[in-house]
Order: structure tokens, then sequence, then C-alpha cells
């Protein structure tokens, strides 16, 4: 096991930047989401892990051991990473078993050993039953399963997954979480995982890597992240609420019921965007002044959008709805003071 | 720029198939430019301006232009029909009708030359047989510039067919629907919604059956000569016959005419081709715009059918007729009926034996050799980018697009000369023809193997990178297995191009190395037309059962792949 360092990678597609200095250290065996929107990077960053792209700055180590930079270019073939691509490129002309077994024929390993670890490979995704099925006859998590699998088989260090559960339905897509899950807990391995979906990347990863145009917004837990984001753009795409200018605080504060009161009503001095979550959004009989602008109901609860005189939207949830243009009043328990967007 | 092309690729292959590609493509249209403009410095002597001055070169080029030109209205008009039928209407039997409508485009034109002879004329065993032949003595009508350009226009329909029928099928029905729906009549429709769609399509088809018109030798070379009616590439033929000391500079002249013509019709091609996807993409669905009652469909029908029988069935039947008569003139009846022509081709004929074992030979060396480049090739080129992969493909096409004739002399000056070095002549030999073939119909084997690689996902190759597959193995246990299909589709394309080919052979067989396409004409010359027929009877049935297997193999192929599955 070895820690993965990325060293102000970037890559230049002519001269636009798709990563732009890029900078991780990542624990061994952890695991670690990149999240972005699409056309972030992400998926341009994980390819350069793999090898299938060269880096156009910088460097990538795997435990002291130089990947890419400073000339050297491995090939992917010799990186022992193992990839789950978002199409499962399960070759069609072979059956799920020589699909697990590809790698090992690779490695040259004897016929009896290669049996034995498929077999254990496919038993820890529990496609035994299916081993002499070509892909074609499988469903969509099947299909996930042996691209798992085929990851498993070589017991690779860092292994790579691309949107794996973007062509799943939603069902499925909590199956497959706890599959990953349980992968991870098997093999150890360092698991890279690439998603724009931030609930995806919530609920799996212990550290996440935010991306926005090929830059690292931010590298936290998602604790960190849903509590403390960095900048206004993490917390518009992180979680909901509001992001309102509050005057008389810094960036990266944490403020209390008495600040915000302050600082909402004051209107001198430059303002901060302090975001707002809609659980620490009280309404009641006095405090801050609103409009509502609107009342949708959600099944458990309804979800308010509230304007402040700034003009700026807060988020509630509330029991009952209110008509939309009534006036109400709010208390707001917590805020987090950003850095201004870019 | 190798390494821009080759990604992992191995250096030595990808350096190794370019330089075959260019070898094959470029030179020998090279050595015939610099052969006809040679000796330029002689002024009013020098090949060009001698072949220039002479009358013969403008009449046969306006011979060319003439039923080449008439050719394409002939085609335009049956394509149009058909392509029109078959992809706005709801008639039935589609896909028969495709099939039988693109056979003549698949069967060599000397064959389809013969059969029409055997269709009319004094001596037509069929007409004879019908008690309806005209009076000894009396011309045969196909001996005239129409004929050739009625049996041209017919062999080149199926151009037109493809072209057009690919527009009018992206187009979406909802524009047509549109216009119905806001009071348009049938009439109006087509003038304001389907006409303007397909007009880019209507000229790329009419380019395209103008070159081929412009390149085809058999027709002209059947009806033309015995009427003295000489077209370009008849005129190269007659030239090479004459064997004059400045013979050679002569047809180059003569070939790079109709290379410079050919290439206009071919840009014109590209870029209404072009122009003509751009303007539907995007949308997708098949329009069936004229749902007909069944009354108009049987009309349709039957009018389609009809066409089909007097176009391909008729020369067809006149054909076999007339290879099962004693001598040509003769009545079939239960008297006449022999197979000897048929026990002549199996058993007396060396000849023609030795013309099928040629043709088999050379075609299928020219199919796996060709399988065996397409598939490296189509599999870096599914790699390379787009400017690359374009400008490469084109090099591709230049001696498929090209007239047979402008290759063939091309190979005559390349390797008239013994090659240096080994000391070996090609000139006279079958391996003259093989080379000639490789450069032909590289682009036919190719293209199936680009489209199918083309779709392959790049992850596939990827996740076998990751196990640690280098190159050479992912190429075969990879890519292999998956572009098999086409690979194989592709080679018979090849054969079944190669088998017959006639132009190309025409110029560069000689005695021993004749081709079964220079059989059929060399008899049909001599006189023995019932043994040329029993050729051309069997050619048809192996062309007939080639394209069968095509079609069956169908299902595993990307579209496209068979021109006439769609």
């Amino acid at each position: 096991m070895a820690n993965l360092i990325l060293d102000n990678v970037s890559k230049y597609f002519g001269d636009q930047p798709a990563v732009d200095r890029l900078n991780l250290a990542i624990e061994p065996g952890e695991f670690v989401a990149l999240l972005g929107p699409s056309g972030c990077g992400k998926t341009t960053m994980l390819r350069m892990l793999a090898g299938f792209e060269t880096i156009t700055g910088g460097s990538i180590r795997l435990g002291g051991q130089l990947l890419a930079g400073e000339g050297v270019h491995l090939p992917p073939e010799q990186r022992r990473m193992g990839m789950v691509f978002q199409s499962y490129a399960l070759w069609p002309h072979m059956s799920v078993a020589q699909n697990v077994g590809y790698p090992l024929k690779m490695q040259k390993l004897a016929d009896s050993e290669r049996k034995r670890r498929i077999g254990e490979a496919l038993e820890a995704v529990q496609l035994t039953h299916l081993a002499d099925r070509a892909p074609k006859e499988l469903s969509g998590g099947q299909r996930q399963r042996v691209a798992l699998a085929r990851c498993l088989v070589t017991e690779p260090d860092v292994v790579l997954l691309d949107e794996p559960l973007a062509n799943l339905d939603r069902h499925l897509r909590a199956s497959m979480e706890e599959a990953f899950r349980e992968f991870h807990r098997r093999t150890g391995a360092t698991m890279i995982y690439v998603t724009h979906d931030q609930a995806e990347a919530m609920s799996l990863a212990s550290r996440i890597a935010v991306m926005n145009a090929g830059r690292l917004e931010q590298w936290s837990t998602p604790q960190a992240l849903y509590t403390f984001p960095r900048s206004e753009w993490v917390a518009g795409f992180i979680g909901q609420g509001g992001v309102a200018p509050v005057h008389g605080v810094s960036a990266g504060m944490e403020l209390g019921e008495e600040a915000l009161l302050k600082g909402l009503s004051c209107d001198v001095g430059a303002a901060t965007p302090v975001l707002i979550r809609p659980q620490d959004v009280r309404v009641s009989e006095r405090g801050i002044a609103v409009d509502v602008a609107e009342s949708i109901y959600r099944g458990e609860r309804y979800e308010l959008k509230l304007r402040l005189a700034s003009g700026a939207e807060l988020m509630a949830y509330h029991h009952q709805p209110l008509q939309a243009g009534q006036r109400a009043a709010v208390q707001i328990s917590r805020g987090w003071s950003l850095e201004s967007a870019r | 720029m190798l390494r821009a092309l080759s990604g992992d690729q191995p250096r030595w292959l990808v350096a190794l198939i370019l330089s075959l590609i260019l070898l094959l493509s470029l030179t020998p249209s090279l050595r015939l430019m610099v052969e006809a403009l040679s000796q330029l410095e002689l002024g009013s002597e020098s090949p060009l301006a001698r072949v220039l001055r002479d009358g013969a070169t403008w009449q046969a080029a306006y011979h060319s232009l003439y039923t080449s030109g008439l050719a394409t209205l002939i085609a335009l008009v049956l394509g149009a029909l058909f392509a029109c039928a078959l992809s706005l209407t709801n008639v039935s039997g589609r896909q028969w009708l495709v099939f039988c409508f693109m056979l003549p485009m698949m069967i060599p034109p000397q064959v389809t030359a013969l059969s029409w002879l055997q269709l009319f004329g004094p001596s037509s065993p069929l007409l004879n047989s019908l008690g309806i032949a005209p009076a000894l003595g009396s011309s045969q009508p196909l001996y005239s510039a129409e004929g050739i350009a009625l049996l041209m226009g017919i062999q080149h329909a199926p151009l037109v067919f493809l072209t057009l029928r690919s527009s009018l099928i992206n187009m979406p029905a909802e524009l047509i629907e549109a216009a119905r729906i806001n009071g348009a009549s049938q009439r109006r429709v087509w003038l304001d919604v389907i006409f303007p769609l397909c007009r880019s399509g209507l000229v790329a088809a009419a380019a395209i059956a103008f070159v081929s018109a412009l390149g085809n030798f058999g027709i002209p070379a059947m009806l033309g000569i015995p009427a003295s009616y000489y077209v370009l590439p008849t005129l190269i033929y007659q030239h090479m016959a004459g064997f004059g000391q400045s013979m050679l500079s002569d047809v180059a002249v003569l070939s790079m005419l109709i290379g410079v013509l050919a290439l206009i019709g071919v840009l014109v091609q590209q870029r209404f081709v072009r122009r003509a996807q751009y303007e539907l993409l995007g949308h997708t669905g098949r329009a069936q715009a004229f749902v007909l009652d069944s009354r108009h469909r049987l009309l349709l029908q039957l009018l389609l059918w009809t066409v089909l029988a007097l176009i391909l069935v008729a020369p067809l039947i006149a054909l076999i007729i007339s290879s099962l008569v004693p001598a040509l003139g003769v009545a079939l009846d239960s008297d006449t009926f022999t197979l000897s022509a048929y026990v002549e081709m199996l058993t007396r004929q060396g000849s023609t034996a030795r013309a099928f074992g040629n043709s088999l030979l050379l075609a299928s060396g020219a199919a796996l050799f060709l399988m065996c480049l397409s598939l490296p090739l189509g599999w870096m080129m599914s790699r390379m980018s787009v400017r690359a992969r374009t400008s490469l493909n084109s090099l591709i096409e230049i001696p498929y697009a090209l007239p047979g004739v402008v290759l063939a002399i091309a190979c005559i000056l390349l390797f008239a000369q013994p090659l240096p070095v080994i000391e070996v002549s090609l000139y006279g030999s079958l391996a003259i023809i093989f080379i000639a073939y490789l450069a032909r119909f590289m682009s036919i084997a190719l293209k199936p193997v680009q489209a199918s690689a083309g779709q392959l996902d790049g992850s596939l190759e990827e996740a076998a990178q990751l196990a640690g597959a280098g190159p050479l193995r992912r190429l075969v246990q990879i890519v292999l297995p998956l572009v098999a299909p086409a690979l194989f589709a592709g080679g018979l394309l090849v054969f079944l191009t190669a088998v017959n080919e006639l132009t190309v052979s025409a110029l560069l067989w000689s005695a021993g190395n004749e081709t079964l396409g220079v059989l059929v004409f060399n008899l049909d010359e001599g006189g023995d037309s019932v043994l040329a027929a029993a050729i051309s009877v069997v050619i048809v049935l192996m062309v007939v059962a080639l394209m069968l297997l095509l079609s069956l193999m169908g299902r595993w192929l990307p579209q496209g792949v068979i021109p006439w599955r769609t």
C-alpha cells in the first residue's frame, strides 16, 4: 500500500487548461471522490492517473514511484491500477469468467491458480452462477459487478471508478453503493471515484476533492464540505440553502443568531456572502422580516423560498404552507461566511 | 508525424502500413502524371500537345461526355424512382426490390452488355424463340451511343439509388407532416419540402453516376467498338493495341484527361454529399411520408417490378437462352436445347479453366491481403485526429475513384521496366494485375472495418490495457474478434468486385494470364457468344450467391457496410 501524490498536475489541450495545477495527497486505502460539474476536468484527471492521458505539467507519484511527470510516462499496463468504466467495458466476445480472468492471463498465471482466483472474485460479487454467460445476457447491475470482479481479481493498489453508477436506475444505485463499500472494505485498496452526483460522493467517500473549471475548489471530508464550504461556488454546489450578504464579517467565520441579526439589518461597509442552511432557519413571531416567494409541498414538510429585504433568497422548512406574497419573520441560528465567487 | 498518429501503437507497424499505402495509392498516379507531362520542352511535338491536337481525342472526349451525360440522366430517373418509392411509401417486399435493383451494379459490365445484345437484334435467340426476331441483316440497335448510354444508365442507377436513399431515409417525417397539416397538397409537399431537402443528394448522386459512366470500359467496348464508336477508355484500349513508339506517352496523356474529368466529378460529389449530411444533422427517424391505399400500392409495386423485369429479368433470360442453344440465331426448342456450351466450358476450353483459376486466385489473394492490411489500418485510423483520418482516407480513395483505365495505364508505366535491384519484371505477369487490384480495392476493404472500429467503445481497449495487454495483443484479442464480421464482409466485397473485374485486367492481361472478365470479352469479340453467355450465366450465379451470403451476414454488421441493406 502506498500513498498517491499529485503535485501541481496540469493538462492542457492546445492552450486550454483542462486540469490546472492540481495538488492532492491521498492516503493509502482512502476512498476519495473527485466531484464537480461536467467539464470540470475530473475525468481527465482520472485518465491521467490511469495513464491514458499524458500530463502537461507536474507529477504523479505512487508510494515514491514516479508514474508521470519529469519526462516519465509509465504506460497504463504497468501502473497496477484497476478501473471500472462508465460503460463497464466488458468484452462482448468473452464470457463473464473470461472477462474476469483476462488480467490474470496477462500476468501468465497457471490455469489452476487462475480458476481459483476467478472463482473467488465472482463469489465476492455474488455472480458465481453466471460465470459462463455472455455480458449481453446480464442486467446493468450484474454487468457492473462483473466489472468490479475484473478489478478485484488482480488486487490492484489503486482502483479508479469513472461515474460507475451513471447508467443505472435509482433503485440499483443504492445497492451498488453498498457493493462499492463492501469492495473497499474487502480489498483495502485506494479508491478514486469520479462523479457529478454530490449525494453519491458524500455517502461513499472519506474525502472529497471538489473541482471546478480544472481547479481544485476544496479538499476535505464530506462533513466539512457541507458545514464549512470555502467559497460561494462550493456552497452553491453542495447541499441546499441560501446565500445572503452580511455586513461586518470576514470569510471563514461561523456566525450565531445575534451576529446574523445585526449583520443582515445593517447596510454600511462591505458585505460578505454567508451560507444559511434551511435547517437553521425557523419561521417565528418575530425576528428578521422576509417575503414568502414560494411554498412547495415536499411530503414530509413544506419547503419555503423566502426573500430578504436585500433581495437575497433563503430556504426554510415549515410544517404548514404559507401564502406566496405573505410577509413573515424568521430566526436564523447559524451562518457560515464564504469567500466571494471568483 | 508518426508520433502524433500512433499513440502507443508500435511505431514499426504504423510506419510499415503508412508507407505501403503511400506506395499503393500515390505512386501510380504520380508516375502517370510524370509521363503525361514529359518532354514538354519539345513544344508542339510533346506528347501532350500531340494528343491534344489529334481530332480523335476530342471526338472520343465528346463521345464520353455525351454517353456519360445521357447515362446519368437515365440513372437519375431509375434511381430516383426506386429511392422515392422504397423510402417514402409503404410498398411491400422492399428487401427483394432493393436486392434486385442493386444486382445490375454487381454484375460485370461486359456480362450486362452481352445479355442485352442477346435481347435485341436479328440473331437474338430469345426473339427467335418467340418468333419475333427482326429480319436478318437489320442492325443491332444497341451498337450506338444511345445503346451505350442506356446500359450504363441501368448499371449505375443503383449508385443514384444509394446516395438518394440515404438522404431520404434521414429526412424526418415531421417535416412532411408539418407541411401537410399546414395545407400543402401532395404535389406541393414534393415541390416545397422533399425536393429542396434532397437536392444536394441528387447532385451528389448525379456526379457519382457520371464519374462511374466516364470510367466504364466494358459497355462501350462491347457496344461501341463494333460500331467504331470510341469513348476515352476504349480509345486508350485501341491505342494500346497499336504498339507505336510513342504509344505509352500518348495513352498517359489520355488517361490524365479522363482522370481530370473524373476528379472534377468526385469533388462535386464530395462537396454535395457533405452538404446533404449537414442539412439533416440531428434528425433521426424514418420518414414514411406517403401511406398509400392498397390499390395505389399495388399499382406502384406493379410499376417497380415491371421496370425490374425490363432492365434485369429480360436480359438475363435472353442470356440464359443464348447459353442453351448450339449457335446464335437458332431458336430454343426441345430439339435445339443443349448444354454443350457448359460442357465445353468445363472440359475442352483450356483458357476457361485458366481464367477461372486466375480470377479466383487474384480475387481471393487481394481479399486476404487487404483484410490483413485493413485490420491494423482501420484500428490505427480510429485513433487518429479527424484531419489526419480524412486526408489518409482521401489518399486511399484515389485509385478507387479514378477510372480503372487510368490506374491500369499507371501500373503499366510503373512496371514496364524490371524492378530495380531485384531485376524482376512484373509486366506481363499476374503480379501486375494483383498490385493494381490491391491499390484499387483497398478502400472497399477498409470502409467496413473503419465503420466497425469507429463504433467500438474505446474503454474496451483501455480495460485490456489496464489488465496488462500490449498493443498487438489488444489488436488480436480485443479488436479482431469485435470487428471480424466487418473485416470478413469487406473481404467478400473485394472478392465480389475483383472476380469479375474487366477494366484493369483488359489492359494488363497477357497470354496465359487472362481473367474471367477478359475471357467473356474476348470470346464475344471472337464471335463465340454462346460460350461467353454460358460463362456469364455462371458469373451471375456466383454474384447472386455472394450477395446473398453477405445479406445473411448483415445483422452482425454496422449499418451501411452492405450497400443493399439499409
